[in-house]
């Protein structure tokens, strides 16, 4: 049985007007449970709307959801529950702090959950910890820290709640690349430490490179690819049909490809680059 | 009249604190740069280095606590000169939903010269010129919050582009948007410089953003650390290094592949001068 | 859902009430609310009736979308025009029974607060549908210039207009995404009583308010970079020109007007 599943899911935006879009166009998705994986797609590819489908955030126009093979919509008690088992965090999350401290923001999920004194404050201090946020800022009000810190608490807000599944959206968005640093090594460790699913939705494909162990494109509302990041990589060509901008290092040797040279495919970090040119090189010297 | 459009001599600045003559500690710390008439530079550093502080200065929002900023030989801190320095010198930033006026394409790139007291002829030329430029004038009649983010970017540069500026400064104007949006963004902004000399100041903290310049600039702590064309300024890896910063993926497989021994000719930064030294290499060695 | 709320909704078109300058739409459409009420009999009643029948004829808005919009207003108009017939006792008696009296007075009363204020609903909302924010903001910025003597910048007015249109589909669209969010950490915004609905809101308040002082902020910068100090010594890019068909409207309504008075005049008041 898989983690998530799709069934048919078709959502339409603007539905019965002049103006419907189909946002996603039946889609038929499996998510194995384990490992982070990325949903890639350029903006108004409809990735946002996949991904609200998954915690029963947007309701299906038709088709359905399946979390460990249950209908998350079967009614309105799960559709509530399947957001704290599938903790998502939004875009800009730094925007939608609103408590007088650190600890009570963090706290805001766990306490909807019903949980008791005691279990909210484990639970925020576990939170924290993952995000590396001092104890030290509990008191403070999130709206006197940086950028960076507030959108590390707003993350903690969504792990506090302890959910099976974690999807990120456009967690790096905006950070400079220190910022961007300290998110994917917090990603990292949080899969590290929890064992748990991460999802993380993304059009930076360094990113993706980096830290992703599956990759989904979502193109046009449908699913263009999936599979491994090498497998993904491989089709680079059509990706940035897709509008989807490639590692720089796989332009370079998709163009070099193109011009003649024998290069592997699925090249997508430096150091492959530099071993498939470094042993091209070494090829031509042989012959 | 010197080449230099914009002077920035030994700046000192620091924000005043939430209590009375209360003065925080100084973002920038004796700053001291020029911007070329015509030339494109590129300021890179972290959030916090003073990158933003220095675009307040340039047009006057702000005046420096110690050292002098002069555009085209106006002391910003001249008050009556404030007007005149804000028409000649414009800005965009980062987000674009914030600095769009009106509910108009075409009305909001009217903005700028209608408060300039432009004669309203000459309004509507230059607005249709300045959509034409950044390739949005099908769009004069939409409505910004309709469109993506690349191209409520391009509108407000055709708003300063309307006004008629000699230059213009970008803060960060790529952060908020999508791969598309970026290279939207950047090829109006090369557009601009190459082909109307318009002198453009950008503000960022993409590595690749930075190596299209034809000169860089590096702020850390309130401090200008380095400063040259995209070559010199990235072969100092070790002090780029030191302030959290990278050189382009291409600049670090030119590394990797020194490494293993491929030594490629002059310093490939960007992935087009990269395929020409990599050619270059294999030609020499049939 | 809350994308769908519609706020001072315009539909594009290229009429003749469309290509009106909103000046001639602002001050015509004032006059003609004065109209409404100086008919006194059934003739001059009906006489703006068809006048405001044509109006929207001629705007080619389909009247289906029109009277969408008006479904609450029609039952609190039917709703005070039926009180107006119990309340009122004048006239000759047409119906009694017990304590209830119903006079030609009462019935003619109605008939007119209903006929008046539906006339009124078309011919004031003729206005925002026919005339885009931008252009309405533009008319009533040069139409209030005058206010200038009682120290009222209409300059002033007209760019907080301006600004507001442009950023309520933004902070709308802003409202939805701190729900969403929010709902996504738990947060029940449907259930419970009006205490706890009111106190649901404001993790959904705060944050909108953070945010609209930031956007606030920025704006100003924006607008201060573009060298905006005010009204003075600002120019626009549109002009606005009365044309022919301006003055024909004009005409028009002067016409309404001399009818209106005549009836009046040769036939006897009812109200």
């Amino acid at each position: 049985m898989s983690l998530i599943e799709t069934k048919d899911l078709v959502y339409l935006y603007g539905a019965r007007t002049p103006f419907e879009v189909k946002a996603l166009d039946h889609i038929d998705l499996r998510l194995e449970e384990g490992g982070i994986k990325a949903v890639i797609g350029h903006t108004g590819s409809g990735k946002s709307t996949l991904i609200q489908h998954f915690n029963a955030l947007l309701k299906p126009a038709q088709g359905s959801v399946l979390f460990h093979g249950e209908n998350i919509n079967a009614n309105k008690q799960t559709a509530y529950r399947t957001r704290f088992r599938i903790g998502l965090c939004f875009q800009y999350p730094e925007y939608q702090l609103f408590e007088d401290t650190v600890f009570a923001d963090i706290a805001f999920g766990p306490k909807n959950m019903g949980m008791s004194e005691q279990e909210i404050d484990s639970a925020v201090r576990t939170a924290a910890s993952y995000v590396g946020v001092g104890e030290e800022l509990f008191d403070r009000s999130p709206f006197d820290l940086s950028g960076g810190q507030k959108r590390r608490i707003a993350i903690a807000g969504v792990m506090a709640m302890n959910p099976e599944v974690l999807i990120l959206d456009e967690p790096t968005a905006g950070l400079d690349p220190q910022g961007r640093e300290t998110i994917l090594k917090m990603i990292l460790n949080y899969r590290g430490v929890t064992g748990k699913t991460v999802i993380l939705v993304s059009h930076s494909m360094d990113d993706v490179a980096r830290i992703a162990d599956e990759v989904i494109v979502v193109n046009q509302g449908k699913i263009a690819l999936q599979g491994t990041v090498h497998e993904v990589f491989s089709h680079s060509a059509e990706l940035t049909q897709m509008g989807l901008s490639v590692p720089e290092v796989t332009g370079i040797t998709d163009r070099l490809r193109d011009m003649g040279c024998e290069l592997p495919v699925g090249i997508f970090t430096v150091g492959q680059a530099a071993d498939a040119l470094a042993d091209y090189l070494a090829g031509r010297i042989r012959k | 009249m010197s080449e230099n459009i914009i002077e920035i001599k030994d700046v000192w600045f620091s924000y005043d604190g939430d209590e009375e003559g209360e003065k925080l500690p100084p973002v920038l710390k004796g700053v001291t740069l020029d911007v070329k008439k015509g030339e494109f530079l590129a300021i890179l550093g972290h959030n916090g280095s003073g990158k933003s502080t220095l675009t307040r200065l340039c047009n006057a929002m702000s005046h420096p606590d110690k050292g002098t900023v002069t555009v085209e030989g106006m002391d910003t801190s001249d008050e009556e000169l404030e007007y005149e320095i804000r028409s000649r010198v414009g800005v965009v930033m980062q987000n674009p939903d914030n600095q769009i006026v009106a509910s108009i394409v075409e009305e909001d790139v009217a903005f700028g010269p209608e408060n300039l007291g432009v004669e309203p002829a000459l309004i509507r030329e230059r607005v249709d010129d300045a959509l034409k430029r950044v390739g949005m004038y099908d769009y004069r009649g939409h409505e910004p919050h309709k469109l993506s983010g690349g191209q409520k970017q391009r509108v407000a540069i055709a708003g300063v582009i309307a006004m008629r500026t000699d230059c213009i400064i970008l803060d960060e104007p790529t952060a908020m948007l999508d791969p598309i949006g970026r290279k939207e963004v950047m090829d109006t902004i090369l557009d601009l410089n190459r082909r109307l000399g318009i002198t453009v100041v950008l503000i960022t903290h993409y590595m690749n953003e930075a190596v299209l310049a034809d000169r860089v600039a590096v702020m850390d702590n309130g401090e200008i650390i380095l400063c040259g064309t995209p070559k010199e300024v990235f072969s100092d890896a070790s002090k780029l290094c030191r302030v959290g910063l990278d050189t382009t993926q291409t600049g670090m497989l030119c590394e990797e592949l020194r490494k293993r021994g491929v030594m490629l000719p002059g310093t490939p930064l960007t992935p087009g001068d990269f395929i020409v030294a990599f050619q270059k290499y294999i030609g020499d060695r049939p | 859902m809350i994308k769908e709320i519609t706020i001072g909704q315009y539909f594009p078109g290229k009429s003749f009430l469309h290509k009106l300058d909103a000046r001639t739409k602002l001050i015509l459409v004032l006059a003609v609310l004065i109209f409404i009420f100086l008919c006194r009999n059934f003739y001059s009643l009906a006489l703006i009736t068809v006048f405001s029948v044509v109006c929207v004829a001629v705007s080619r808005i389909p009247l289906r979308s029109m009277l969408k919009g008006f479904r609450v207003l029609f039952v609190i108009i039917l709703l005070t025009s039926l009180l107006q017939i119990f309340y009122n006792n004048e006239g000759d008696a047409l119906f009694e029974w017990k304590k209830i009296h119903i006079t030609t007075g009462g019935v003619y009363t109605a008939i007119f607060i209903c006929v008046r204020i539906i006339c009124l609903i078309f011919v004031s909302s003729l206005l925002t549908y026919t005339t885009s924010p931008t252009l309405l903001t533009d008319g009533l910025e040069r139409l209030l210039k005058p206010l200038k003597v009682f120290h009222i910048e209409s300059h002033t007015l007209a760019m907080m207009m301006t600004i507001a249109l442009r950023f309520i589909p933004t902070l709308i669209e802003e409202v939805d995404h701190i729900m969403s969010a929010q709902k996504a950490r738990g947060a029940d915004l449907e259930t419970g009583g009006l205490l706890k609905r009111a106190k649901a809101m404001v993790p959904i308040l705060v944050p909108l308010f953070v945010n609209s002082f930031r956007r606030a902020y920025d704006l100003a910068y924006a607008m201060e970079c573009r060298c905006y100090r005010g009204g003075a010594g600002r120019t626009r890019m549109r002009v606005m020109k009365l044309a022919v068909r301006d003055y024909i409207a004009f005409v028009i309504c002067a016409a309404l007007l001399a009818g209106i008075i005549l009836l009046n005049i040769f036939f006897e008041a009812v109200i």
